[in-house]
């Protein structure tokens, strides 16, 4: 049978050793006990299966202090970078729109973590199956991927990563996205659709056998966020006169770029969490400090970048452009950020930078209106992070092979391109069956009344900002 | 009595406040304003050029007796001066005023 680490609410320990902790039996079948009968009749499908389990289960599991102690630290990290999303949508927005894209943050992580915890956490980690795992629904049963770590904190670690994806698709649709159907596409994909291709990558599944390597999420997190952004983004169609009929583009100024730019900085902090978290563990300080310095250093060359290559363009450096350069280079570094170098991750960054005033100026001519930037940081870099593995990897390092630029051959490049097309792939075809579905169901879009107004009155009945005099300009 | 009206930049405000307390003309109101300009200017927003033809401007509102008008004015354009004289000042006959805590019109009222 199966040993049983975890029930789901708070373990009773006692301090055993300074580092192992020792479950008290008791005081773990009695919490397996009150979990079950809280839970509502019908809900679960597996209580006497667990309680049966519990009799076998393994009554002392050693955790490592100091890995659970980073994991949870990593996790509070990647959790507050939801105030960061939060801080640079609504800054990049108009004042009528800023609480209604707040509230698309809040709500989205709170799916996040329920959904992840009802489904999402079995999908991806439940069994070694190829395409879904399919054991631990509601954490019951569930089991650390991290050894000496609770699956608790692995839970958590886990489902903030799950919550990121869904909350870069706020941003992209921001300013014309219904909220009630926004709440039922953010569920979705946190509770299956990113699970499922986390599962291909990190749970176990078929790619995990292709060589591929994505260190904290290029792809599972940040490709697959992008594209949920970009199929979001394109069926529920361009904000009111962002395009005109002359070819032209509108601009449609954000109204508080000091908050824009707070929630930046926010994101690239939690982004310590992200990547140096995602060694699960302190077992080799020189790889956590390693990711930390290529976390430093790709998104740095990502504003510069971004920001000569606005200037040379457009003539002025652009600070929101800079913006989007620091998370390019976050989101660049992301899945290669532990097996390149310091040289590495700075090309890396520079790079991102073109990519990401690349992006912003293809998704005009293409007319996708991304209100933050949010497909040219998240989709278009999270693609270019999981290639530079490729290219930049190295194995002495930990990459399954040396890349390109070091001599091994296209063989890495090749992992990595068929694990981002796959996923990429499947993760915008899945978005495009479940928006349409919900399209046909309860529509995406607002009414033209409600977005002429602001989605701030009529979907929330507030005003972002009462009281204080919004000075329009043109 | 006469209403004056001044649209003015707001980088003006503070030259032009400080000649008309120098001249002794201390009533007046100030307001955030949109102006049009001469020719639209041109920025860029993330990469999409931005037309701006409304710009930020102040309008400053006094009422001065007939006698005083001369010198508001005067201390208008010398304050507007100080930072390139842009700006119009529109003048029109005032009817009435009136002080609303002893109810006193006319000019006594100003």
């Amino acid at each position: 049978m199966t040993a049983i680490r975890t029930p789901v609410t708070a373990p009773a320990i006692i301090i055993s050793s300074s580092v192992h902790w020792t479950w008290i039996k008791e005081e773990y079948m009695e919490r397996v006990a009150r979990l079950v009968s809280c839970l509502p009749a019908g809900l679960l499908l597996v209580p006497s299966a667990v309680l049966a389990a519990s009799e076998d289960a393994e009554q002392v599991t050693s955790f490592n202090a100091l890995d659970t102690l980073w994991v949870l630290m990593a996790a509070i990290l990647v959790f507050f970078m939801q105030t960061g999303f939060g801080m640079i949508e609504s800054g990049l927005v108009r004042a009528k729109n800023a609480s209604n894209v707040l509230m698309k943050n809040l709500v989205d992580f709170s799916f996040a973590a329920l959904g992840f915890f009802a489904f999402g956490y079995a999908i991806m980690f439940g069994g070694s199956g190829a395409f879904v795992g399919t054991t631990g629904w509601f954490l019951v049963g569930a089991e650390s991927a991290a050894d000496g770590v609770p699956v608790e904190a692995f839970w958590l670690f886990q489902a903030v990563f799950a919550g990121t994806a869904a909350t870069i698709v706020s941003g992209s649709v921001a300013e014309r996205f219904k909220f009630t159907s926004y709440m039922l596409v953010s569920f979705l994909v946190t509770a299956f659709l990113y699970p499922v291709v986390g599962h291909w990558v990190w749970g176990g599944g078929w790619l995990g056998d292709y060589g591929f390597h994505d260190f904290a999420g290029s792809t599972v997190v940040h490709a697959v966020g992008g594209s949920c952004a970009l199929v979001a983004a394109y069926l529920v169609g361009p904000r009111l006169g962002r395009f005109r009929e002359d070819g032209t583009v509108a601009p449609i100024l954000g109204h508080n770029l000091p908050i824009a730019t707070l929630g930046m900085f926010i994101l690239w902090v939690g982004w310590y969490g992200f990547n140096a978290g995602s060694t699960l563990g302190m077992g080799d300080p020189a790889l956590v400090a390693r990711i930390a310095l290529n976390t430093t250093l790709a998104p740095a060359a990502g504003v510069l970048t971004a920001m000569t290559v606005a200037w040379v363009r457009f003539g002025k450096p652009d600070l929101s452009i800079a913006l989007n350069g620091a998370l390019g280079g976050l989101v660049g570094i992301t899945a290669p950020c532990a097996v390149v170098g310091a040289g590495s991750s700075i090309a890396i960054g520079v790079v991102a930078g073109f990519i990401v005033v690349w992006g912003i100026d293809l998704l005009n001519k293409v007319r996708i209106d991304d209100p933050v930037g949010a497909i040219p940081v998240h989709g278009f870099n999270g693609v270019w992070g999981t290639l530079a593995v490729g290219l930049f990897g190295q194995q002495a390092l930990g990459s399954p092979s040396d890349g390109l630029f070091l001599g091994g051959g296209f063989a890495q490049l090749g992992s990595q391109a068929l694990g981002v097309v796959a996923c990429v792939s499947f993760t915008l075809a899945a978005a495009w069956v479940m928006l349409k579905a919900v399209d046909s169901v309860m529509g995406l879009r607002v009414s033209h009344e409600t977005e002429l107004k602001g989605l701030d009155l009529d979907e929330h009945g507030v005003e972002s900002y009462g009281g204080f005099q919004i000075f329009l300009t043109d | 009595m006469k209403f004056v009206v001044a649209i003015l930049r707001p980088e003006q405000l503070p030259a032009v406040k400080e000649e008309l307390m120098h001249a002794q003309i201390q009533q007046f109101t100030v307001t955030n304003a949109l102006g049009t300009v001469p020719r639209a200017e041109q920025r860029m927003y993330r990469g999409v050029e931005q037309r701006v033809s409304l710009k930020q401007r102040i309008r400053l509102e006094l009422a001065v007796r007939d006698a005083d008008l001369e010198i508001a004015l005067e201390a208008l354009r010398r304050g507007a001066l100080e930072q390139g004289g842009h700006g119009k000042v529109f003048v029109t006959e005032l009817v009435e005023v009136m002080t609303l805590w002893n109810g006193e019109r006319g000019s006594r009222a100003l």
